[in-house]
């Protein structure tokens, strides 16, 4: 069984990266956290990130939660790798269905944020490659223009309808049934 | 600078994910997969009707969902009556005539798979019509000799269920017929728009009954008169007969439906008396090869049969 101990030595022992948003702040953050990131990962595969990994894309409002997003899943997984062999089945189910009830609640509470910052995070999450947080992210953008009419959908996202009212008109007619 | 994280062109014009086509693409992919949120969506502006009338989106949108939604049923009313009843609440709720058949009276439904509709011409066996509601596609297929000079006859369509282009996917057609104590079955297949060889059942059976078919993994299966069943086993080609659930035939006479049970084995229902009873043919435990049926449970109806006559509007059914 693996000891708390070694755990932490490990960590200790791992990597850090040092990650720099656009207004030159500076976030450091072990290898495991980062490489969430499919683009610093590779990164890192290519051994490019002495001297910090510059980000000009973003900021470090938006950077700050991205590594907590990180920090959060990385535990997780690395969780879940590690119990497997000190729990019994039974204990390892209780275990691994707690993590992710708690990984649930946390991503519920990480999408509590007003639309810009919802929206900034998508681009980082598309432009730091991570997959987790795209899907998350996405979905609660899919998920706010749920039973929507088109003019709330333009309205909440400030969409310009460049449909001529003619096809509009048209296209309506053909699937009244989806607007009543 | 050294090891700057090259930047995206589209990033520098974009601040909002949603003028952005790959993240757009990202967000709709997202949407419930019902046909009327994708209506919806695609009067919102030009651009995203373009993305979600896009085949290959739409390629994605199946590949994402994986199982696609259940947007209604037929209902088969004797004699070959049927009507497409919609399932689920406004605004989800697809209209009766956008699946109706225009030419219904044509035509005798015999079941649906995969997104596809069977039937049969009306009157006689004459030919088969295999219907994609969603797409409108229609395909014909003759049944030449095997229509006639037999007893009883039962057809079931099979699609391609991994196929992600339903339009140019192909389908099989099972055909069962039976007469003089024998049963026999045939495949078509759409790829080669031909018939298969004849299998025939070495055991001897009563006449297939005109309920749909009911596919279990590789298996298809048909009710036979006294509850025996006819098993066609698709990969091998083969037909046997399997003894019925034990009284079936006077226990629930009509009141029965094959299903697929618990653990993929082939299931029984049955109704007697304000109850349903489950059955499922499970290997013998004592290591042979044979299989039996086994009594999986009862459900009381009382409740329910009670409640929906309640609820029966005048005049309803």
């Amino acid at each position: 069984m693996a000891s708390a101990g070694s755990g932490d030595e490990k960590a200790a022992a791992a990597a850090m990266i040092t990650l720099i948003s656009s207004d030159n702040e500076k976030f450091e953050v072990t290898e495991a956290t980062a490489t969430l990131s499919q683009t610093i990962r590779h990164m890192i595969e290519d051994g490019c990130t002495d001297g910090g990994v510059p980000l000009p894309n973003v900021t470090s409002k938006i950077l700050a939660r991205v590594i907590e997003y990180c920090k959060k899943h990385a535990t997780a997984a690395a969780g879940e790798e590690g119990s497997s062999s000190s729990f019994s089945d039974a204990a390892f189910l209780e275990v691994d269905r707690a993590f992710l009830e708690e990984l649930e609640e946390f991503d519920d509470a990480f999408l509590e944020v007003d639309r810009a910052t919802l929206f900034d995070l998508i681009l980082a999450a598309n432009y730091l490659d991570i997959k987790g947080l795209l899907n998350l992210t996405c979905q609660k953008v899919a998920d706010s223009v749920k039973g929507k009419t088109p003019e709330q959908i333009r309205e909440m996202y400030n969409i310009v309808n460049d449909l001529t009212p003619e096809e509009e008109a048209e296209i309506r007619r053909e699937t009244q049934w989806a607007f009543e | 600078m050294d090891g700057m994280v090259p930047s995206p062109p589209w990033r520098r014009v974009h601040a909002n994910p949603l003028d952005c086509g790959d993240l757009l693409a990202e967000v709709l992919l997202r949407l419930p997969p019902h046909p009327s949120s994708f209506l919806r969506a695609s009067l919102v502006c030009r651009r995203w009707r373009r993305l979600l009338r896009d085949p290959a989106f739409l390629r994605r949108v199946r590949a994402f969902h994986r199982a696609p939604p259940v947007l209604g049923l037929y209902r088969i009313r004797p004699p070959g009556l049927f009507a497409f009843v919609p399932i689920g609440e406004a605004p989800d709720r697809v209209p009766a005539a956008r699946f109706a058949l225009r030419d219904s009276d044509d035509w005798v439904l015999l079941g649906c798979n995969h997104g596809r509709v069977l039937l049969r011409s009306r009157p006689g066996w004459t030919q088969l019509l295999v219907w994609d509601p969603v797409t409108g596609h229609r395909r014909f297929v003759r049944l030449g000799q095997f229509g006639s000079h037999v007893r009883a006859h039962n057809a079931t369509v099979l699609g391609d269920r991994g196929g992600l282009s339903r339009r140019e996917g192909s389908f099989r057609v099972a055909f069962a017929f039976t007469g003089g104590g024998r049963a026999s079955a045939c495949l078509y297949s759409s790829e080669t728009g031909a018939w298969g060889r004849l299998i025939t059942a070495e055991a001897h059976c009563d006449d297939v009954r005109a309920t749909s078919g009911t596919l279990v993994g590789g298996v298809l299966y048909w009710m036979l008169e006294e509850c025996g069943i006819l098993e066609l086993h698709l990969g091998e080609e083969r037909l046997t007969v399997l003894e019925p659930v034990p009284g079936a035939a006077s226990v629930y006479r009509k009141n029965v439906q094959l299903m697929e049970a618990e653990g993929g084995m082939l299931g029984f229902a049955g109704v007697t008396e304000y109850r349903l009873q489950l059955w499922a043919r499970e290997a013998q435990v004592d290591g042979s090869v044979s299989e039996t049926w086994v009594l999986r449970k009862t459900i009381g109806l009382h409740s329910t049969i009670q409640e929906s006559v309640r609820y029966r509007t005048p005049g309803g059914c």
